[in-house]
């Protein structure tokens, strides 16, 4: 009876252990099917970011790009043909011609934290009014320009002369400066 | 909802009644008289969870001991270790008991226990079939004790001794109960089912024995599967479960018995090994069934996590941008960003620049009201970092020095109207009536 007994309880046993080695096998699989699925979660999210990144980089660049394109239309048709030097003398030489002053002193051309920078002052006659804002809207027309810049230190407007040949005069200072040489892709 | 079956071993035939036993309902499936051979066709397709057997053997010893009054723990191991002390010749054997009650003898309280011996040779040879058929016997109850377990459950003005006669055809079973513990039980032949002449004598004498050899003098007699039985037995109908035929009392009292009133594991007389063996495989059993559901959870957390797979590998499939495509996007990007670090220097020095306080622009905003007697003599501006500073010198010809002041205040708040100047020092010499005017301007 107890040996009956036993052969059933061995292979209840051997039952036992063939469902034990099939839910540990299943059991594994499972994890490894777990884990994949995790992956592929973060594949997906990381695929998200990408497609959108991909439209994001796809504006960046056009942005870059038009930044870039606005930028060059402010550099004058000169720019990258001549040097920083003869473009910083070309606008005082400009300046020269339209400010038609009565005395112009142009300081000898200086390197300075990465510009190239030529000092100047100008003394002007201001004859009527018509001349003042001439000479101001000109002054700030030229400001505006950019490579080179022209910079206004200062401007000093004096009475002169005699009490009965009272004349007005202008007297500026300024400076014309240009970055070093860079190179810029045309 | 469990499935019962009980077998009877009976001196003519083998008795089994199956039924469906909830916790609230007991109904009889089906009830079988078999023989030998018989039992094991049935055992091979009968679909029961469990057997409850009982048995009357004519060798089995029923005896009535005294033991101390002890914990209810220790009663088992020690109605054992008495057993087997006053029966050393016995073979191996189980026992099923049942505590009388306590009384005082010789001033010593003593508790009486009355036992049942059962040699475990014939509950080897009762339980093989159900062994070879891998069927569980959930009990082995001799069948005085479970007729016991009917007679006292059935509610009745019987006296605490008690003579029952249990008719089985060929063969009565005569049992002397006392508080519903089987003390005596003689098994006399019989010629045919039913109480004759000599069998009602038989009855008498056993009561007479019952009193002159163990002091015992039974209060009535009751035949428990007998209708109308003659004197000396008393009317006793036993209370009969709803699901079962009224008749079935006369052939399987035993079976009813056991369904009806369960006996306690001490009434057990299953051999130890055997129910060692057997809870080794219910263990067994219980763990396999375990880890299937827990397969089976498994495998349904496979087949769901494909399905999610597949989904998010079609997902996937849609996201995924051509390997083209990104590296055209990605090689746009990054010549763009180069020509745009390339000019950003540039830039930030044309914001720098741009970004400076304009002289010509101040004076292009400043605007003067035509003042009396305010001449401007000079006017300076100049840039100092991020700010423009102004001075203006001149002179206001007034009588009064309150008028000059006056004009000179107004020229300020003139000056002050310009947006982001801020006025200083204002300065009129009394001598002269010079005067001179400092201001900052900062966009």
């Amino acid at each position: 009876m107890i040996a009956a007994m036993q052969r059933q309880t061995r292979q209840k046993l051997i039952k036992l252990g063939i469902i034990l080695i099939c839910f540990t096998l299943l059991a594994s699989l499972l994890s490894v099917v777990i884990r994949y699925k995790e992956m592929l979660a973060r594949t997906i999210t990381n695929q998200k970011t990408i497609f959108q990144n991909v439209g994001r980089m796809r504006l960046a660049a056009k942005d870059a790009d038009k930044t870039v394109a606005d930028f060059k239309s402010l550099l004058p048709p000169a720019y990258g043909t001549h040097t920083p030097e003869w473009l910083v003398y070309s606008r005082i030489d400009d300046l020269k011609s339209r400010l038609q002053a009565t005395e112009m002193v142009i300081k000898a051309i200086e390197n300075k934290e990465g510009m190239v920078a030529v000092d100047f002052s100008a003394t002007l006659p201001l004859r009527d009014s018509g001349t003042y804002s001439r000479i101001i809207n000109l002054l700030g027309n030229q400001e505006t320009l950019a490579f080179p810049f022209v910079s206004v230190r200062s401007v000093q407007v004096d009475q002169s002369g005699s009490e009965t040949q009272q004349a007005l005069k202008l007297v500026m200072e300024g400076v014309v400066q240009m970055p070093a040489p860079q190179e810029v892709s045309q | 909802m469990s499935l019962l079956a009980v077998v009877s071993y009976d001196a003519d035939a083998i008795r089994i009644v199956t039924a469906q036993k909830t916790r609230d309902s007991l109904i009889c499936k089906q009830a079988l008289t078999l023989t030998d051979d018989e039992l094991e066709g049935f055992l091979s397709q009968d679909q029961s969870k469990a057997y409850l057997i009982t048995v009357n053997p004519p060798d089995a010893l029923y005896e009535t001991i005294s033991i101390p009054p002890v914990d209810d723990k220790l009663i088992a191991r020690i109605v054992d270790a008495e057993l087997k002390r006053t029966h050393p010749e016995l073979p191996p054997f189980s026992i099923g008991f049942q505590v009388i009650g306590d009384s005082v003898q010789d001033g010593r309280t003593i508790r009486r226990v009355a036992c049942c011996l059962m040699p475990d040779e014939l509950l080897n040879m009762l339980l093989e079939p159900f062994i070879r058929h891998n069927k569980s016997v959930r009990m082995i109850a001799a069948t005085p004790h479970a007729l016991a377990g009917l007679v006292i459950n059935t509610p009745s003005d019987l006296p605490d001794t008690l003579l029952c006669a249990y008719d089985e055809g060929e063969r009565k079973t005569l049992l002397v109960l006392e508080n519903g513990a089987v003390l005596f039980t003689r098994q006399v032949p019989s010629e045919c089912r039913g109480w004759n002449t000599l069998d009602r004598q038989n009855v008498t004498m056993t009561i007479d024995y019952c009193f002159q050899t163990l002091r015992v003098r039974p209060g009535g007699a009751i035949a428990i599967n007998s209708e109308d039985p003659p004197p000396p037995f008393v009317a006793f109908e036993p209370i009969i479960p709803s699901g079962f035929p009224a008749t079935i009392i006369n052939e399987y009292p035993a079976q009813l018995a056991l369904l009806a009133y369960p006996l306690p594991a001490s009434q057990d007389l299953r051999p130890a090994a055997y129910c060692s063996a057997l809870r080794e495989q219910d263990l067994i059993k219980i763990t396999s069934l375990g880890f299937v559901i827990a397969t089976a959870l498994v495998i349904l957390l496979l087949i769901v996590h494909g399905f999610l797979i597949t989904a998010m590998q079609t997902d996937l499939n849609s996201l995924r941008q051509p390997p083209d495509l990104l590296h055209s996007v990605i090689t746009t990007h990054q010549k763009a960003m180069e020509k745009r670090t390339a000019v950003e220097p540039l830039i930030s020095i044309l914001n720098s620049q741009h970004a400076e306080p304009s002289i010509p622009g101040l004076l292009a905003t400043l605007a003067f009201a035509p003042l009396t007697d305010v001449t401007i003599g000079s006017m300076t501006a100049k840039r100092d970092k991020d700010a423009i500073g102004l001075s203006l010198t001149g002179t206001i010809p007034k009588p009064s020095l309150a008028g000059a002041q006056s004009q000179l205040e107004a020229l300020g708040a003139q000056l002050s109207a310009t947006n982001g100047m801020t006025l200083g020092n204002r300065i009129l010499d009394p001598k002269n009536n010079k005067f001179s005017v400092e201001a900052t301007h900062k966009p």
